[in-house]
């Protein structure tokens, strides 16, 4: 069970990336080191006990406290502020809880529409992007897809001329590559 | 600054503004674009303050500000409307409007229980910018009195109040902050002179930046999100339906001020505790309001009181959340972070002295909140129904356009194609973690606050010659961890005396 929360794998995760901020700070010098060895430092062990508390709920409930107003949110006639008297846990979500397809459909266009802008422009990927998305995802017609595309282009083009700011062209057309 | 901490001459440079037709016009257009992103169900303020900050780039800061404020000012109304009219709160802070606003307008009287946010908009607004105002000579006072060391237990105590209110568990919402802190640490550090975890690439050298950060937490999370959930035709109940019945609705403000004055202060004062969010005090206001009503058995069907409790609160929080901000630099809520990220963005320096170095850019904060309150609410009222029928737009149309606009904006401000990437990995970072219950605002609090936590630590460890001692030796150093202390062992203890726990109720805020 405890493996089928997302909380549990975004732990182990974020607790990596803090690990490499502990080994990148024990390679920094002098005073350079202490405040980012610190936070790092702390940041990890909060972790960890984070992820204790994934497997032992006497643990995580050592850290839950709210202040809920919770008969007033749901209007059951109650007066006054209610401090909860127990310890709120946060509601788990599963892994199976996530729609995994749709979120990938999702960022994964919106990755698309970044990498479409490095090769072809914001104005080739921008209408592309806006068009795809609302016909493929969002159920709109192609007329009103496409004319919303139009329309978003032509508003961040205007938008690059009142700025005064040029939009990037895009790699296949001859922009350089901004250095990385 | 005279002897009442209060100079008048940037007060009225502030004001000079606001007699220019394009500085009008760019407050009036902010008020209407804050109201559009306001009535849109799920979609907040704050993301179309993120998304237009990066194409402010280069205006002159004040005006900036104003455009900005006017946003940010106006979305609370778009919201109370939205609460109104469908049952759906604009943000989550207007949800406790919802309870007697919504009873109103079917029973015929939508119109009234516009006029009753309106008002109560308007008046807590200015109750809370008197006292913020009132504030400021006190405030110089204390900040004067504060060194480095206090200044860093500030950032870490403002950390922990932030982390004890945020969704989520308290220690998740620490370690948002932490690691916001570190990432905050990237690149190159003008305090010490050294490159810090670049990994040796120049895109990093200038640090991971607080445009596409921002843009990609608050915009691009939340625009996806909203994708992936269910989105139904909301038909609104009622529309606007006559002035006659929204004076009666000023009238239903005006005949219960008790309620309004004690609404307006419960939300002025708590906003200035860092981590009392809006949400918080809408609630809490509606809950004292009806504890102390002789019409309590009215509230949830339609009680004018209900109304006037949550929106005063909600308006009146939001000068009191900009004295932390103003006075010391730390950021108690999302929307003191947002406008913290706005001066940063047009150059001036938060912190303790932004009152004494920049007068003119804190007076045009508070003076365009104040302005965006009364132009918005009566912006909306005039297009009430226009804005109504908005409220019914399927939001995922309205994604790929929020991405578009993000994304470019993001790109504008500084013409580095690879903010853009930035800005979609934070996307999915903050989609991730807040399905972990982490909370993005302590995260970005902490990425705020870190520049100001080590600076502090660095001057400290400089004048005590390296002895952390310095920490503990004066008054409100000693006070300020004592808290610290007090609040954490407080918890543990209060927590492992308490048996059973129950699944928290999904709430809104």
């Amino acid at each position: 069970m405890v493996w089928r929360r997302v909380s549990t794998w975004v732990t182990v995760l974020l607790a990596g990336v803090v690990l490499a901020f502990v080994l990148g700070s024990l390679a920094l010098q002098g005073p350079a080191r202490s405040f980012p060895l610190g936070t790092s430092l702390a940041t990890l062990a909060g972790l960890l006990l984070i992820l204790a508390g994934e497997f032992s709920p006497r643990v995580r409930r050592l850290f839950e406290i709210q202040l809920e107003v919770e008969e007033i949110q749901t209007g059951t006639g109650s007066d006054g502020l209610l401090p909860a008297n127990q310890p709120v846990l946060e509601e788990e979500v599963l892994l199976g809880d996530v729609p995994w397809r749709l979120v990938a459909m999702v960022f994964g266009s919106t990755l698309l529409y970044s990498l479409g802008v490095l090769l072809a422009g914001f104005t080739v990927a921008t209408p592309l992007f806006v068009l795809l998305f609302l016909r493929l995802y969002g159920g709109a017609g192609w007329l009103g897809a496409a004319a919303l595309a139009a329309g978003t282009t032509g508003a961040i083009v205007a938008l690059s001329q009142v700025l005064r700011a040029d939009l990037y062209a895009g790699v296949l057309w001859g922009a350089p590559l901004p250095p990385f | 600054m005279d002897a009442a901490g209060l100079d008048l001459a940037p007060v009225l440079r502030t004001l000079s503004l606001l007699t220019r037709p394009d500085v009008i016009a760019l407050v009036i257009l902010g008020n209407l674009i804050g109201l559009l992103f306001g009535v849109l169900p799920g979609i907040s303020g704050g993301q179309a303050f993120v998304v237009v900050l990066p194409l402010t780039y280069g205006w002159q800061p004040e005006v900036a500000i104003l455009f900005l404020m006017g946003m940010l000012g106006a979305t609370s109304f778009g919201g109370a409307m939205c609460a109104i009219l469908i049952n759906v709160p604009g943000d989550t802070q207007n949800a406790a409007t919802c309870f007697d606003g919504y009873p109103m307008a079917r029973r015929g009287e939508a119109t009234r229980a516009l006029g009753i946010a309106a008002l109560s908009n308007i008046l807590a607004t200015s109750f809370g910018t008197v006292v913020l105002i009132a504030f400021f000579p006190i405030m110089q006072s204390i900040v004067l009195a504060f060194g480095p060391p206090e200044f860093f237990w500030l950032a870490v105590v403002g950390l922990l109040m932030i982390a004890l209110a945020a969704h989520g568990s308290f220690l998740k919402g620490l370690v948002g902050g932490g690691l916001g802190m570190l990432l905050g640490l990237v690149g190159f550090s003008p305090v010490l002179g050294v490159n810090r975890f670049t990994g040796g690439r120049d895109f990093l050298f200038d640090g991971i930046q607080l445009v596409p950060l921002f843009v990609g937490l608050f915009a691009i999370a939340q625009a996806i999100d909203f994708c992936l959930t269910d989105t139904s035709d909301n038909a609104p109940v009622a529309t606007f339906s006559g002035w006659r019945r929204l004076f009666e609705g000023f009238s239903d403000v005006l005949h219960a001020p008790v309620v309004l004055l004690r609404s307006s202060a419960i939300g002025t004062f708590g906003g200035m505790i860092p981590g009392i969010g809006a949400t918080a005090a809408a609630f809490i206001s509606y809950a004292v309001s009806k504890h102390f009503s002789k019409t309590r058995h009215l509230y949830h069907r339609g009680n004018p009181e209900g109304i006037i409790a949550s929106e005063a609160a909600v308006n009146a929080k939001e000068p009191g959340g900009l004295l932390p901000m103003l006075a010391f630099g730390i950021p108690g809520s999302l929307e003191a972070a947002l406008v913290l990220a706005a001066l940063i963005f047009h150059g001036a320096q938060p912190g303790p002295f932004l009152i004494r170095d920049n007068p003119s850019m804190v007076w045009s904060i508070v003076l365009s909140l104040w302005i965006s309150n009364v132009f918005g609410t009566v912006l909306g009222v005039v297009i009430a129904n226009w804005l109504a029928r908005l409220a019914t737009v399927k939001v995922v149309y309205l994604a790929p356009l929020i991405v578009v606009l993000s994304l470019v904006g993001t790109y504008l401000w500084r013409n580095n194609l690879w903010d853009i990437f930035v800005a979609v990995i934070a996307g999915v970072a903050g989609y991730a973690l807040s399905k972990a219950g982490y909370s993005a605002v302590t995260f970005i609090i902490g990425y705020l606050l870190g520049d100001i936590a080590e600076r502090a630590f660095f001057q400290s460890m400089q004048i005590s010659q390296n002895n952390p001692a310095i920490f503990f030796q004066r008054g409100p150093s000693i006070a300020m961890a004592g808290i610290l202390a007090v609040v954490l062992v407080g918890m543990l203890w209060r927590n492992s005396h308490l048996r059973g726990a129950v699944p928290r109720q999904p709430v809104g805020g």
